[in-house]
């Protein structure tokens, strides 16, 4: 996204008042929806798409998107797959681009203070970098954020029949790298 | 003994997934909930004034096709009407018609520029 100018934002602030609550929720709602879910939705786009600076980027995406749905949500767990399948989209719509840019994400930032913590993090990241972008977020959504099934083909736009053979497979996937990085 | 194994992979899977998890929670630098606000606000307005922006544009256009159709149009009749009266005046009407293109652009450059 282009960066605005002071100008174009000094215009902007002269706005009709209809501009000033552009969304449906209010910030102080915003803020506890944040609070709850930005640390978790943060790290689901770094794994998703390897690089801990676009998943920066990607948030505010994220957030923006989910801003300016009209989607009715009634629970804060709906809210929350919701942002999570804002996610995936983002994160899949950024993969397209920066393979169209030729670009290489590959930078898993692995932080940490804690040496074998890190390198297993690293591990991971490795071997999640390795699988296919819909069984990674397969994974991740079943076994971090223990989404149920029915959650996941939402949140993935899949068939929720399909989701337990599609995440069994996955699931060996990942054993296999994992077991093959630790040797 | 497939089972087994297979719970084995889910079980060690969960535990690598969730360490991953907390380490990257604990180390992420997120911005404070009310700049992530903000940003959204203002990347809202700016959607909502090109938005509102483009029909104006569009409007721009339009008007000034019609205006360079309307000068084609009578410039022809008068081509049609009075021919000798335009051949007679042809240096300073062409010298009129190369003042105009020049200063149009100019006075809509200086329009803007005072919006």
């Amino acid at each position: 996204m282009r960066d605005l100018t002071v100008d174009e934002i000094a215009r902007l602030g002269a706005l009709p008042a209809e501009a000033d609550e552009p969304f449906h929720m209010t910030e102080e709602a915003f803020r506890v929806l944040y609070e709850r879910t930005a640390r978790s939705l943060w790290a689901y786009l770094a794994r998703m798409t390897g690089d801990a600076r676009l998943a920066d980027d990607l948030l505010q995406e994220t957030y923006y998107r989910f801003l300016k749905s009209s989607a009715t949500l009634e629970s804060d767990d709906h809210r929350k797959n919701y942002l999570f399948r804002i996610a995936t989209n983002v994160a899949h719509d950024a993969r397209r681009s920066s393979r169209a840019d030729g670009a290489d994400n590959s930078d898993v930032r692995a932080p940490g203070d804690v040496a074998e913590l890190a390198a297993r993090r690293v591990d991971v990241g490795r071997a999640l970098a390795r699988m296919k972008p819909r069984d990674r977020a397969l994974v991740w959504l079943a076994y971090v954020n223990g989404s149920s099934h029915k959650e996941i083909a939402d949140t993935l736009g899949l068939k929720p029949s399909s989701i337990k053979l599609m995440l069994f497979r996955a699931r060996r996937r990942l054993a296999a790298l994992l077991h093959e990085g630790s040797r | 003994m497939m089972d087994a194994l297979d719970d084995a992979d889910a079980l060690e899977i969960e535990r690598a997934l969730r360490e991953d998890h907390e380490g990257l929670c604990h180390a992420a630098h997120l911005p404070d909930a009310g700049l992530v606000w903000w940003r959204a606000t203002i990347r809202a307005r700016a959607d909502a004034a090109r938005i509102a922006e483009h029909p104006i544009a569009v409007a721009h256009s339009i008007a000034g096709a019609c205006v360079v159709a309307l000068a084609c149009a009578l410039g022809a009749l008068a081509w049609r009407t009075m021919p000798e009266l335009i051949l007679q005046n042809a240096v300073p009407l062409v010298a009129a018609l190369a003042l105009c293109l020049l200063v149009a652009p100019l006075a809509v450059i200086l329009a803007l520029a005072k919006d």
